[in-house]
């Protein structure tokens, strides 16, 4: 505790920059590479978008779908790999030994994931989005999640934020194929929520049902209902924000910990 | 300035590589870490550059534990180590990007010692040799101005000239507020540098003593047959027959041979820690 508050007092936000910065230099070249790579699949999916896609819900799902996956996949890769110098010994004695604190490091790796990747995502897509104008014969806003100009990004600002803190973990906490490890954790810990949850239904009512409803929500409005109300409310808000912090002390932890072995 | 205390720390469970060792290494010395292969060196500079943990004890510098893994703890120190990995930028871009996070850092010095390594500030690091590598690392860690430099096995890779250079930068570098810390295995490529020397096995601090003390104590002999057991302190075989250490009777600083003086040190431990302190 002590040591924490320690680095809290000496905390300076141009070391914060000073490390994006030695980031960005460090991967130039495959950043360059991949936001090329990203423009070009992005672009191909939005002529197919415009091309063969009828207007209507079907659209928008399959649109909001491809964007999510899109998004969480290079963030999950990108955040994964952000500490990757520190898995090898020779790029983690220097990278160890550069005078910056653990809170320093982590908050650079959060900034660069979440906020700079988003940014820069954002600007591939605008990018992607205003090249396929040539394309077609008038403009037409269709696309009503993700107009560059339109609000539609809010609703993926979760996957945003949360997809890099847990994969920075994952690079932290698994030192071979951190990306899958990161991947089969977290399924495992949802099949463990759920059992739990299942566990606490047959508490209260022993009845298989009431859960099978659960799993299936289509089928029951009532519980669909309930399920909506659950996931906008507070507690689970607070729910989401604890189980993020705890990630974040756990790769803080980790980074404070780090040992060249 | 270093204070290292009951420093216990093994790779393996109940394999202690050290346990209870101490030793305080002093600000405005140049170290001298000798000690064979897996003798513990790199570990040990590895822990004072705060890269790995003490299982027990502390590692201080400057009333800073190492644990903290702070921003105190890392602002006066650098370490220079065998194997390293550099991005791939040019040297001056390197410079921009790193310089920034060592307060002391001076940009005329980097420049001024890379052309003393014959380097030129405009070249790829991944386009440089392993030894020119090193060079720019070099210039860069004694430009940084920290207070504790460690360098492990710094002549490695570097050709003659080169470590003649190092010599005189190390020497022109040295400040009474600094502590250099070189392990080495190319004891000759120190010689004339060093100021205290220590010598290490697993566990065991077999010497710690100023070069000037080392000098008083004993001298280097050239016999032409192979000496007598109680006439030194250690022998060996040499091009021109044997050289032997013996008590230095006189006391007057004589020159020293790193490499015998550690081959004797490995070979009579007792002997020479006898000799040392019963004169201290």
């Amino acid at each position: 505790m002590k040591s924490f508050l320690s680095q809290i007092e000496s905390f300076r936000f141009q070391r914060v920059m000073s490390l994006i910065l030695e980031y960005f230099h460090r991967n130039k070249k495959t950043l360059i590479i991949s936001s090329i790579a990203l423009y070009l699949f992005l672009f191909c999916c939005l002529l197919l978008f415009k091309r063969f896609g009828e207007s209507g819900k079907e659209r928008d799902i399959f649109q909001y779908l491809t964007q999510l996956s899109c998004i969480s996949l290079i963030s999950s890769i990108l955040s994964v790999h952000y500490f990757s110098t520190l898995r090898l010994k020779p790029g983690s004695i220097s990278a160890l030994s550069l005078p910056c604190n653990p809170i320093e490091r982590l908050l650079g790796a959060i900034l660069v994931t979440s906020i700079a990747f988003a940014l820069i995502y954002f600007f591939i897509y605008s990018v992607a989005f205003f090249s396929t104008f040539p394309f077609f014969r008038s403009y037409h806003l269709e696309f009503i999640n993700f107009d560059p100009l339109g609000i539609g990004w809010i609703s993926i600002i979760g996957p945003i934020i949360s997809t890099p803190t847990l994969f920075l973990w994952g690079g932290l906490f698994f030192k071979r194929s951190p990306w899958i490890k990161t991947v089969l954790a977290t399924i495992i810990y949802s099949v463990i929520c759920i059992a739990i949850t299942a566990t606490i239904f047959y508490l209260i009512d022993p009845n298989w049902d009431a859960f099978k409803e659960l799993i299936k929500p289509k089928e029951s409005e009532y519980l669909n209902g309930k399920i909506a109300t659950l996931s906008n409310s507070p507690v689970n808000f607070l729910w989401s924000f604890l189980l993020m912090s705890i990630i974040v002390l756990a790769s803080y932890h980790l980074l404070k910990e780090k040992e060249v072995k | 300035m270093v204070e290292i205390s009951d420093l216990s720390f093994g790779y393996a469970r109940n394999e202690n590589l050290y346990q209870q060792f101490s030793i305080h290494f002093k600000s405005g010395q140049i170290y001298g870490l000798l000690g064979q292969n897996g003798s513990g060196k790199s570990t040990l500079m590895k822990i004072i550059a705060g890269l790995l943990f003490p299982d027990a004890g502390n590692c201080v510098i400057d009333s800073i534990n190492s644990k903290e893994r702070s921003y105190q703890y890392f602002r006066n120190l650098y370490i220079i180590p065998e194997e390293f990995d550099l991005p791939d930028l040019s040297i001056h871009t390197y410079m921009k990007i790193y310089a920034p996070f060592y307060e002391a850092f001076s940009t005329g010095q980097f420049e001024d010692y890379l052309k003393e390594f014959e380097i030129n500030p405009e070249e790829k690091l991944q386009k440089l040799s392993y030894g020119n590598k090193k060079k720019v690392l070099l210039s860069f860690g004694l430009a940084s101005n920290v207070r504790v430099l460690l360098l492990d096995e710094p002549t490695n890779g570097l050709d003659i000239p080169s470590k003649k250079t190092l010599r005189k930068l190390i020497a022109s570098a040295a400040t009474p507020e600094r502590c250099f810390i070189i392990s080495t295995h190319q004891v000759h490529d120190l010689e004339n540098l060093l100021d205290h020397l220590v010598i290490i096995s697993k566990n065991k601090l077999l010497l710690n003593e100023s070069i000037s003390k080392i000098a008083q104590e004993i001298s280097f002999v050239p016999f032409s047959t192979k000496p007598a057991e109680n006439e030194t302190l250690y022998y060996e075989k040499s091009f021109t027959g044997h050289i032997g250490i013996i008590p230095n009777e006189s006391k007057e600083e004589g020159k020293i041979n790193l490499e015998v003086l550690f081959n004797g040190i490995i070979a009579q431990h007792a002997k020479f820690n006898q000799l040392f302190n019963s004169n201290k």
